[in-house]
């Protein structure tokens, strides 16, 4: 499809030519190298306790570059297993929300009629509940363990994504292709998957790009409250609210996963406005 | 001294490239007279009668001379301020867009006539209700009350030229007044602009591209295109033989009802040149069936004779009949 | 317009309906108990505690007495402080909640409106340019990096404000968490104002204004202004919610005895009756005031407020 060719091609010129979209993209790049391999090539471990080295400042004590949390456990290594796992649970919870919610607003702009409506009627439904709230009890019945949080905060993440597809497949229900597809015999499941869905890529990717960071930020809310990740398993939530019981004396301690969190989020959201202006340039 | 003098009105904008979308127009409207700019799309004539309030886009920039009245209207620190919603009135398009929506029409009536100066609020209603008895919306108090968007198209634009008139206006400007709107509709508002300008003794600078508009209203006709005119002359010596080969393309163009069935529509072939690009010789050359190498080299200037004007090396018609 | 009302709040109602079922299933169908977590208790005092709090009975008559006591205001009482029931502690920490957040709401609106109507104006110069930087900060750091910091600096740094507990006559207490709170809504309210009214003033309808003579402050506020906040109205619902949550991190850091901190302690005791009845009380508060600004809104548009009109 040459058209999409194009289409393309030149999303990724004005992509290219977004420099703080780039430079977003080139952090979190490096940001996930950091978590994955980081951990594994310095030298403590996160549950690791350096007994003489307890609160110690950045650059203090050796080999613990970025100093110590009160109990002496090295936080450069603690942050990077905390980005190791806000990240890791966004992607996936937003996996889960993208699979979900591509598929109801796909089925639902297609089929149009009442069961659209009905489809609708229930994400609106569900919209009107407050999400984190509902994360909250399900963490209170089901237990305070990533998979529940995973879960908890895929079930509400996918009801934009359903209504932005939804849309989507309405308007794209009317183009000619479909017709020329549907005069070519082929079903409703094959037209769906071989013809709108592709087209939907465009506006499904800059959504769950922007998807990511609101989920990182539900997570880092509830572990901050230690409702989320229990210690001693790390998360930026729960990192940042250590710190901030010892932020008095130990300043670092507050500092470094707060600011790790902080730009995680603003380049996850760079990026999106990058592929949002790439995607369907308009002047803002 | 004719009310409203141009003089080498040059507008251009900038951007990507910079577009030129008016170059070096004269033209001049008399007292109570009607001059009707008629054109294609993209020939410049919308951002004319913007220039010369004062209302172009912030990229857009107007040089050279629009006297009203004596008073210069271009120049630094918006002059045209003076003039706006006094001695000239506005006119546009698309009635819906002229009106805000949350604000009911009795009120923004009132306001216009107000902003002009010197009435009371109490004033300006009771003539906002003249004035839309004038304009001929029927039921005028009830409609005082109503917002924008619960009336028809067709007394939407009526509302507007109302507010348009409220500081009786000594020329009205109207941009395509009746492109927007039904057929029946169209006629009646053409024959109530008619009307208006006699009772009030007004001029008007009407834009258009309907000819059918044209014959109507106006005493003097301008032919533009690519940001330039081209033919200028008093309306029925135009009608009766136009002396460029684009004005007499366009004449051509309209169907007659005297015409046998299975007759080709005619059209002028070929399209207007992208906003921007510049020609050496005549702009109308490529698409002009008389055309010769002069004129692919040589722009033709715009010539004037008392209230006739033409810019063509070879018009129809060299000598006057 | 009252059709209108009528319909949306016979809409909410479902809605509602939706959140005092789902919680109750949740907490309900959720595998164990809420005694699993005690030790040490012996098989009969178990028995006898469940026979007290109603837990033997099947599920569906436990569902008609607790709707039944949320008709009285009563939610039951909590599994982890014994001696209080539900609504005891939420109608204690409620004031408080209720006075931190619609202060923050306020305060938004006075600070964040005005500063995106300022920044439209100077559209492009420095001052636009600076504000819109620091809006994108306000809305990309959440609540609990906010708070910390904030804490940091004007409690302990400068030594202007406390930093926590709340005595009631103490209002410089209230301070930091209202400011806490209400930074990401000013963000946000001064980026919508200032995008929306940009949009406005590029409107047809404006220019015909000036076509008209209307002098330029005229033109701005009463018909440039009125049609940019209608989106920023429409806001207001989300406004509401993000206060609400946030209020949990501030009453928590700040220490200040409202509903918020009641909620964190009942999820980490895993206190069922608690946090479900916390969890309605809260998601009441959003259908409402969701519902109040899109009243407010409906009224405002004239194209809403007069629909009979042909």
């Amino acid at each position: 499809m040459s058209r999409h060719g194009g289409l393309w091609r030149d999303a990724l010129h004005r992509l290219a030519a977004n420099r703080l979209a780039l430079a977003s993209l080139a952090i979190l790049v490096l940001m996930t190298a950091a978590a994955s391999l980081g951990p594994l090539l310095l030298d403590y471990r996160q549950d690791e306790i350096d007994w003489a080295h307890m609160a110690a400042a950045p650059f203090s004590a050796e080999g613990h570059w970025l100093g110590t949390d009160r109990l002496g456990r090295d936080l450069l290594v603690r942050t990077l297993h905390g980005l190791r796992v806000s990240m890791g649970i966004a992607l996936l919870a937003t996996l889960v929300s993208l699979a979900i919610g591509v598929t109801w607003g796909a089925v639902a702009g297609y089929l149009r009629g009442r069961t659209d409506a009905l489809m609708m009627r229930f994400v609106d439904v569900l919209y009107a509940l407050p999400q984190v709230f509902f994360v909250i009890i399900l963490t209170v019945v089901f237990g305070r363990s990533p998979a529940t949080l995973l879960v908890a905060i895929g079930a509400f993440g996918w009801l934009t994504m359903a209504r932005i597809v939804r849309g989507q497949a309405l308007a794209l229900r009317e183009r000619e292709f479909v017709d020329a597809a549907i005069v070519g015999g082929a079903g409703t499941a094959r037209i769906v998957a071989r013809h709108i869905i592709p087209n939907l890529l465009g506006p499904v990717i800059v959504y769950a790009t922007l998807t990511v960071p609101q989920v990182i930020l539900v997570e880092s809310f509830l572990s901050f409250l230690g409702i989320g990740i229990q210690e001693p398993l790390a998360s930026l939530g729960n990192l940042i609210a250590d710190g901030a019981t010892e932020m008095e004396t130990a300043t670092w301690m507050l500092v470094v996963p707060a600011g790790c969190l902080v730009l995680l989020v603003f380049c996850f959201n760079f990026l999106g406005d990058g592929l949002r202006d790439a995607l369907d340039p308009r002047d803002h | 001294m004719a009310l409203l003098e141009i003089r080498g009105l040059t507008v251009d904008f900038d951007g990507p490239r910079r577009v030129c979308a008016v170059d070096h127009v004269d033209l001049s409207v008399e007292r109570e007279s009607c001059l009707a700019i008629v054109g294609e799309s993209g020939s410049g004539k919308s951002q004319l009668l913007l220039s010369c309030v004062g209302l172009l886009a912030a990229n857009g920039h107007a040089r050279g001379s629009v006297r009203f009245d004596g008073v210069e209207l271009l120049g630094a620190g918006d002059p045209a301020a003076r003039i706006r919603g006094r001695g000239i009135g506005f006119v546009f398009q698309d009635a819906s867009g002229s009106l805000t929506p949350h604000r009911r029409i009795g009120e923004q009536l009132a306001e216009a006539g107000i902003a002009a100066g010197g009435i009371t609020r109490h004033a300006a209603i009771a003539e906002a209700e003249r004035m839309l008895t004038r304009v001929r919306l029927p039921q005028a108090r009830r409609h005082l009350a109503d917002y924008p968007h619960e009336l028809s198209g067709g007394m939407r634009q009526r509302v507007a030229i109302a507010a348009a008139l409220m500081p009786r206006p000594q020329i009205l400007f109207a941009d395509e007044p009746t492109t927007a709107l039904d057929m029946t509709v169209q006629a009646e508002i053409i024959a109530l602009l008619g009307d208006l300008s006699d009772e009030l003794g007004m001029a008007m600078l009407l834009v258009t591209h309907d000819l059918g508009v044209v014959s109507g209203l106006a005493d003097h006709i301008a032919v533009m295109y690519a940001g330039r005119i081209l033919e200028s002359a008093e309306a029925s010596r135009f009608f009766a033989g136009p002396r460029h080969p684009y004005s007499a393309g366009l004449l051509a163009a309209v169907p007659s009802l005297d015409d046998p069935p299975g007759t080709e529509l005619r059209c002028i072939a070929g399209t207007p040149p992208r906003s921007g690009t510049t020609l050496p010789g005549c702009r109308f050359e490529p698409r002009c069936e008389r055309a010769q190498p002069r004129c692919r080299g040589e722009d033709p200037p715009f010539v004037s004779r008392g209230s006739a004007g033409i810019a063509c090396h070879f018009p129809l018609y060299q000598d006057d009949r | 317009m009252l059709a209108y009302i009528a319909r949306r709040l016979l809409g909410a109602i479902p809605t509602l309906a939706v959140i005092v079922t789902l919680s109750f299933a949740m907490t309900r169908l959720a595998p164990g108990g809420p005694f699993d977590e005690e030790q040490a208790l012996p098989p009969e005092i178990r028995a006898n505690l469940e026979v007290a709090y109603g837990l033997d009975q099947p599920v569906t008559v436990q569902f008609g007495r607790y709707l039944a006591g949320l008709l009285h205001g009563d939610f039951g009482p909590s599994y982890k402080f014994r001696d209080f029931t539900v609504t005891e502690l939420i109608s204690s920490g409620l004031p408080v909640s209720l006075a931190i957040g619609a202060a923050a709401i306020l305060l938004a609106i006075a600070v964040g409106i005005p500063a995106g109507i300022f920044a439209a104006l100077r559209q492009d110069r420095i001052a636009d340019r600076v504000m819109m930087a620091l809006a994108v900060a306000g809305i990309s750091v959440p609540v609990f990096v906010i708070a910390p910091f904030l804490a940091l600096v004007f409690g302990i740094w400068l030594h202007w404000l406390p930093v926590a507990g709340w005595a009631p006559g103490r209002p410089g207490d209230l301070v930091l968490p209202v400011v806490t709170l209400a930074l990401p809504v000013i963000a946000y309210l001064a980026r919508l104002t200032r995008g929306s009214l940009l949009e406005v003033m590029r409107a047809p309808w404006i220019r015909a204004a000036r076509a008209r003579g209307l002098p330029q402050h005229r033109i701005l506020l009463v018909h440039a202004l009125p049609a940019a906040l209608l989106p920023v109205v429409s806001y207001l619902g989300p406004a509401v919610a993000a206060v609400l949550t946030g209020s949990l991190v501030v009453e928590t850091i700040f220490g200040l005895p409202g509903m918020g901190r009641h909620l964190v302690q009942g999820a980490l005791n895993r206190d069922y009756t608690l946090v479900m009845g916390m969890v309605i009380v809260y998601a009441t508060m959003m259908i409402a005031l969701n519902l109040a600004a899109d009243l407010i809104y409906a009224w405002l548009d004239p194209r809403i407020r007069r629909e009979r009109r042909p």
